[in-house]
């Protein structure tokens, strides 16, 4: 019952133009799905850390009980700790292996182009902390989350990264039901995993088959034939977004476009339910993604 | 039939389904010996089947089963790994193993005749080991010749789809050479059937390009050596984490694990392949044959190979139900996640989670060192801690 959304400028040519108030109504529209989490990760927001030769590590550390985030927070503080391109691989997966051991530490993945934020609570409460409707960017992803398997925590809210390979975000709906046999393949390999929640395993998958292959859409095949279960998920990278369902298509996805005009770009708009296009005038060319397919978008 | 009577033969049964061993002494005796020995050294003769303490995790609520007769269930597996250029594709994960049981000529025939049917009736392409030469030439199935202590075979030979190479544990060398040889010559799949887990074996023999290892679970746990009296699941256990350790750090090609031995159902089949086994050696099918040379007629080898027949369609439909019943669509992606064990032992050796915790009792015993150690305000290092919880594994009756 989880919603997912994501939202991709056509021309990427208005910096101003805020993509998060978009994602914001979607999220909001859905809200109704699901309550326990929310959290979203746009794309070229143009900060800072996005155009230097440095990465973000981000993390959740539980804060002491004292501390005044606690209340909104669930006692969980987001930090994103920039870690220089010029630091040998061996530190920094040094400082993750470090801070994975931590108990209080709940490790989230790297970043550069990417802004990912994420919270327990209503996309309201996320919006308050980190004021997601001035953020802006080429494309963006939100999703809600009810837990079914894992525990409602800060560490299994979605979207999901990686420390495998920066700027990766996926946010899913349903359930991958042999994710503990991908896992352990996967595991096998060397690649860490930081959560319980199975939707993990889509972002470390799509990074595992990206450093193979480089290919975005080969890297979708892949995980529809080797995944099972009812699932749809919205994937991100720096140049693409991408909507993929099962191959029986148990789980919705729907896309459509808004053209734009008055000063707004044309963009296309993607969720779980129609709701969510309908109010950010998303109602061209309104249709369902194909069972066992992915839709790519390219910037 | 009075009360008592009925409930002598209710209990036999119930004991019969509780133990999988029909009682060995009549029913007189075992009255008199129960009412002579106490109740904790009856508890003591009791077989401990390990295989009925594991259940299945059925499909949670936001894990809806699949509908079977909608939507197809995978069974097929490819034997061979990436580099093997004629694999072998099963449409069931059984290879049909005579390992026990030496087949006579008309049990040979009565198989082959069942397992053609199969295939070209059903399409059901079945595999089947055997060390005897398969004469007939309208074999429509896959060969597996096993060879037992041979250093060569000559090309001519190849009369075969794939090899079971029974490893040589007294020359490990000469066993290596004779894989070595054999696999620049073989382009189908090659399975070991070795005794142990030491990665000195597993090792180099999935480096030289075997495909697949094979357990001989009743052999392995009968023999001397760390497995004798463990279980069937443990040395399943064992192998699997072998092999995942041989493709630690790097793509897994397929390798795969054949467990054979201590199978006769399809319980013990969904169970194996959960806990890493690809394919089941499945002796019983030899067994159904002699079970049926006691009830039919032997020279009718029609009615015998019907019998097989029919028994693996059945197995075939039972074991397409158990993944759609777990939220699968593929066989082949249970795991030991979708188990569940009441036994503390089982638990123990295989690292299943416990009914009602989820957890292992490895992961229960590891936690209470850890609760334990920040409770004293210890600081202790992970070898002295590892050391702790191998004690309290060990010695948990002791203490």
């Amino acid at each position: 019952m989880c919603g997912i959304c994501g939202i991709i400028l056509k021309d990427h040519d208005n910096p101003n133009f805020s993509i998060g108030a978009l994602l914001y109504r979607m999220m909001e529209s859905q809200q109704v799905r699901a309550q326990d989490s929310a959290g979203i990760a746009i794309f070229n927001t143009g900060d800072a850390h996005c155009n230097d030769l440095s990465y973000n590590l981000n993390y959740f550390i539980k804060s002491p009980p004292t501390s005044m985030t606690t209340t909104a927070t669930g006692g969980y503080e987001l930090i994103e700790e920039k870690i220089p391109a010029s630091k040998p691989i061996k530190e920094q997966s040094l400082l993750v292996s470090k801070l994975s051991k931590d108990d209080s530490v709940s490790i989230i993945g790297y970043s550069n182009k990417m802004k990912l934020v994420k919270n327990m609570g209503l996309v309201k409460d996320l919006d308050k902390k980190y004021n997601i409707r001035s953020m802006k960017g080429s494309h963006g992803i939100g999703h809600l989350r009810i837990a079914t398997s894992s525990k409602v925590d800060p560490g299994n809210a979605h979207p999901f990264s990686t420390t495998v390979l920066p700027d990766i975000a996926v946010v899913h709906n349903g359930e991958i039901t042999n994710y503990s046999k991908l896992r352990n393949l996967l595991e096998i390999k060397g690649y860490p995993f930081y959560s319980s929640c199975d939707s993990e395993v889509i972002a470390v998958f799509l990074a595992d088959q990206l450093l193979m292959h480089g290919d975005i859409q080969r890297a979708h095949d892949q995980f529809i034939r080797k995944a099972d279960g009812p699932f749809t998920y919205i994937a991100a990278t720096p140049h693409s977004l991408s909507l993929v369902r099962d191959k029986f298509g148990t789980r919705k996805g729907i896309i459509g476009y808004n053209r734009g005009g008055e000063g707004n770009p044309a963009f296309w708009a993607m969720a779980t339910d129609l709701s969510a296009l309908d109010i950010v005038g998303a109602n061209e060319d309104v249709k369902a993604a194909s069972p066992g397919k992915s839709l790519i978008f390219t910037i | 039939m009075n009360n008592k009577e009925k409930f002598i033969i209710r209990s036999s049964i119930l004991e019969l389904a509780e133990s999988g061993t029909p009682r060995n002494i009549s029913i007189d005796d075992r009255i008199k010996n129960n009412n002579n020995n106490n109740h904790n050294e009856r508890e003591k003769e009791k077989p401990l089947n390990f295989w009925d303490s594991i259940t299945a995790l059925g499909a949670q609520l936001s894990r809806p089963p699949y509908d079977p007769y909608r939507e197809i269930i995978n069974l097929e597996i490819s034997v061979g790994r990436k580099q093997c250029q004629n694999k072998v594709v099963l449409s069931m994960p059984l290879l049909i193993y005579d390992n026990y049981v030496k087949s006579e000529e008309t049990s040979l025939d009565t198989l082959h005749d069942a397992l053609n049917w199969l295939a070209v009736n059903e399409n059901i392409n079945l595999g089947f080991v055997s060390d005897k030469s398969i004469k007939n030439i309208n074999r429509k199935y896959p060969y597996f010749k096993r060879i037992i202590g041979k250093s060569k075979i000559e090309k001519k030979d190849f009369d075969f789809e794939g090899l079971v190479l029974q490893y040589n544990n007294d020359d490990h060398d000469k066993f290596i050479q004779f894989l070595t040889d054999i696999r620049k010559e073989f382009k189908g799949p090659i399975l070991v059937e070795i005794d142990d887990t030491d990665d000195r074996y597993i090792n180099s023999i999935l480096d030289i390009g075997a495909d697949g290892i094979v357990a001989d679970t009743i052999k392995i746990t009968n023999q001397q050596g760390k497995y004798k009296g463990k279980h069937a699941i443990t040395v399943i256990h064992d192998m699997r984490r072998a092999i995942n350790q041989y493709y630690a750090g790097k793509e897994n090609d397929g390798a795969m694990l054949v467990a054979a031995g201590d199978f006769n159902n399809t319980g013990r089949i969904v169970k194996a392949a959960a806990l890493g086994a690809d394919i089941i050696g499945y002796s019983t099918s030899m067994l159904i044959a002699n079970a049926a040379n006691h009830y039919e007629n032997l020279s009718n080898t029609n009615a015998i190979s019907e019998r097989i027949y029919r028994h693996v369609l059945a197995t075939k439909g039972e074991l397409k139900g158990v993944p759609a019943a777990l939220g699968y669509s593929n066989f082949y992606n249970m795991s030991p996640a979708d188990l569940r064990t009441s036994s503390i032992e089982v638990s123990l050796q295989t690292d299943i989670a416990i009914e009602g915790i989820d957890k292992s009792y490895r992961q229960i015993i590891e936690e209470l060192v850890d609760e334990y150690e920040i409770k004293e305000r210890l600081n202790i290092d992970e070898g002295k801690k590892q050391k702790l919880v191998a004690h309290l594994l060990t010695n948990r009756y002791g203490v």
